[in-house]
């Protein structure tokens, strides 16, 4: 037998490269698919390019002529593309958080999910990134952000704590997955020459892994705080901002941190549900590991509706007139039919779904819980769609106004689920997307 | 030497991003900026200087686990990469924009 064939791998290791090693047919009609969404969001985002952000639904468009009403009566200039905009940093939030927590806190159980989160944190922060340039009218002078931005600016803030997050995901990944690159060259010979070249000198020797432990460790130190700045500064561009109510609070920057966790590690919980359905990991993501990140998903989540109830009430108990404002047009108003469903279904049952088993210790059901992590994820979208807009629809001095995004806005946003799709699938293909050290583990 | 290695990459890191954020505030705040060569340019950059300040201690990390040679190249490949994002959109922007 050849040295290094495929057929040297133990069962486990096999188990873990079968996205690496079989493609069906499954697999290019999924990106057969992804790429014509991908297509259609191309060609929408070039007819915004091209007429201007007349195409989206953030002016008013009830109220007076666009020429008087965009952004100042009315309108909401910031719309479904900061929604996505928040909503994406706070997927990217839980990927290396998870990751850093379990290798500085030891938490080996949990080693087979780390690449998972850790790669989300790599596809999400670009989407991020992207969806604010899809808001901006003249992307062409993005330049002038490191040119002359100024720093007294919060996005400037934003755009130090995303790069900073991005840059230490790239290094975090790559320290995390040298090991693993190496062994592919081994393991799958007919891509010997790049594995070998990407795992650049990598011998595997005790002290060399030694040594990368000791710097992930410490890179592991670094990302946290990082981490919690990156979703903080994300709130600063809302809560700094006096002029607006409905923004302008303290309890932001940990409400924005913990929706970001509560984001980020309900999309963990259903990636890792579905790899585990897809390649009949059950034995690698024990069910053991799914409840663990399911009471982790319930712990954050209970702070995140205790922290949306204490905003709540300092608002609506003798708030200033336009907060009430705003918190009516929530409450009673034109965005209540969103705000109560949202409540209810949207984190009250998934609280439920994660709680019963509290109750009952044998109930933990690893499906329920994945339909819990799904519908968080969609209700934490929703949740920010109600904390950007409402307060845009209703500036203190001009008069309420409507924002319906329109099909190019949808088609846009939905194209970076697309393109985050395809960029996981890529890595699905190249990389182990459990860590192979977790399987000898 | 990789302990060498690292900790001058993590002090010139450092110094760019302590340069990075003095330009940055100097001069958005007083006239001193004036007299700072960089700034006499009339293009501040201070920003980017402070954000590529962030990349390289960050890559401290890679200084320490590859050798020279693979560690240049990631740096050069972070900072290009970083770089090259800003040229792509606002050059396909440029020319799509009426």
């Amino acid at each position: 037998m050849k040295k290094g064939s495929p057929t040297n791998m133990t069962a486990e290791e096999e188990s873990v490269l079968q996205p690496l090693l079989k493609t069906g047919k499954g697999f290019y009609i999924f990106v057969g698919v992804l790429l014509v969404l991908t297509g259609w969001f191309l060609y929408c985002w070039y007819t915004q390019l091209s007429q201007g952000l007349i195409v989206t639904g953030m002016r008013s468009i009830y109220n007076a002529p666009n020429y008087m009403t965009y952004g100042v009566a009315g309108g909401s200039p910031w719309g479904v593309y900061v929604t996505t905009f928040i909503f994406w940093i706070g997927i990217s939030h839980a990927g290396i958080a998870i990751s850093a927590s379990v290798r500085l806190m030891n938490l080996n159980k949990y080693k087979v999910v780390a690449r998972i989160a850790e790669v989300l944190t790599l596809v999400a922060l670009p989407m991020a990134g992207l969806s604010i340039v899809f808001d901006v009218g003249r992307p062409d002078r993005l330049f002038n952000l490191l040119e002359f931005g100024r720093f007294q600016a919060p996005l400037l803030w934003d755009l130090s704590a995303v790069t900073t997050y991005f840059m230490a995901t790239i290094i975090y990944l790559y320290l995390s997955l040298r090991g693993d690159i190496d062994k592919l060259a081994l393991r799958i010979p007919r891509r010997e020459w790049f594995y070998k070249r990407l795992a650049m000198h990598y011998e595997g020797t005790e002290t060399e892994k030694e040594r990368h432990k000791q710097t992930l460790w410490w890179l592991a130190i670094a990302i946290v705080p990082i981490m919690v700045t990156v979703h903080s500064v994300v709130s600063f561009v809302f809560g700094l901002m006096i002029a607006r109510a409905g923004w302008y609070s303290t309890i932001f920057a940990i409400y924005f941190v913990v929706g970001a966790i509560v984001s980020g590690v309900a999309a963990v919980y259903s990636l890792a549900w579905i790899f585990r359905w897809l390649y009949k990991w059950q034995s690698l993501i024990t069910d053991e590991v799914l409840k663990g990140i399911s009471w982790a998903l319930r712990n954050v989540l209970i702070i995140y509706i205790y922290l949306w109830i204490a905003e709540e009430l300092t608002t609506n108990y003798m708030g200033p007139s336009a907060e009430l404002r705003v918190s009516s047009f929530l409450w009673s108003g034109p965005y209540a039919p969103i705000f109560w469903p949202l409540a209810i279904i949207g984190f009250g049952i998934p609280a439920i779904i994660l709680l019963k088993p509290v109750f009952a210790r044998k109930a933990f059901n690893p499906k329920l819980a994945f339909i819990a992590s799904i519908i968080l994820n969609v209700a934490l979208w929703i949740k920010r769609f109600i904390i950007v807009v409402p307060s845009l629809l209703n500036p203190p001095l001009y008069q309420t106004g409507i924002y319906i995004p329109t099909v190019t806005e949808v088609s846009i946003i939905l194209g970076t689920f697309w393109m985050a799709a395809l960029l996981y699938v890529v890595f699905l293909k190249i990389f182990p997307i459990i860590e192979l050290d977790a399987v000898e583990a | 030497m990789t302990s060498v290695k690292t900790l001058s990459v993590l002090l010139l890191g450092l110094l760019l991003i302590v340069t990075g954020v003095s330009l940055w505030v100097l001069g958005d705040s007083t006239s001193v900026v004036v007299s700072i060569p960089l700034a006499s340019t009339g293009v501040l950059w201070a920003p980017l200087i402070w954000i590529l300040g962030i990349i390289i201690t960050l890559s401290a990390a890679l200084a320490n686990t590859l050798p020279l040679k693979n560690y240049l190249a990631w740096l050069l490949l972070l900072v290009v990469g970083f770089l090259a994002i800003f040229v792509i959109l606002v050059s396909v922007t440029s020319v799509i924009l009426p």
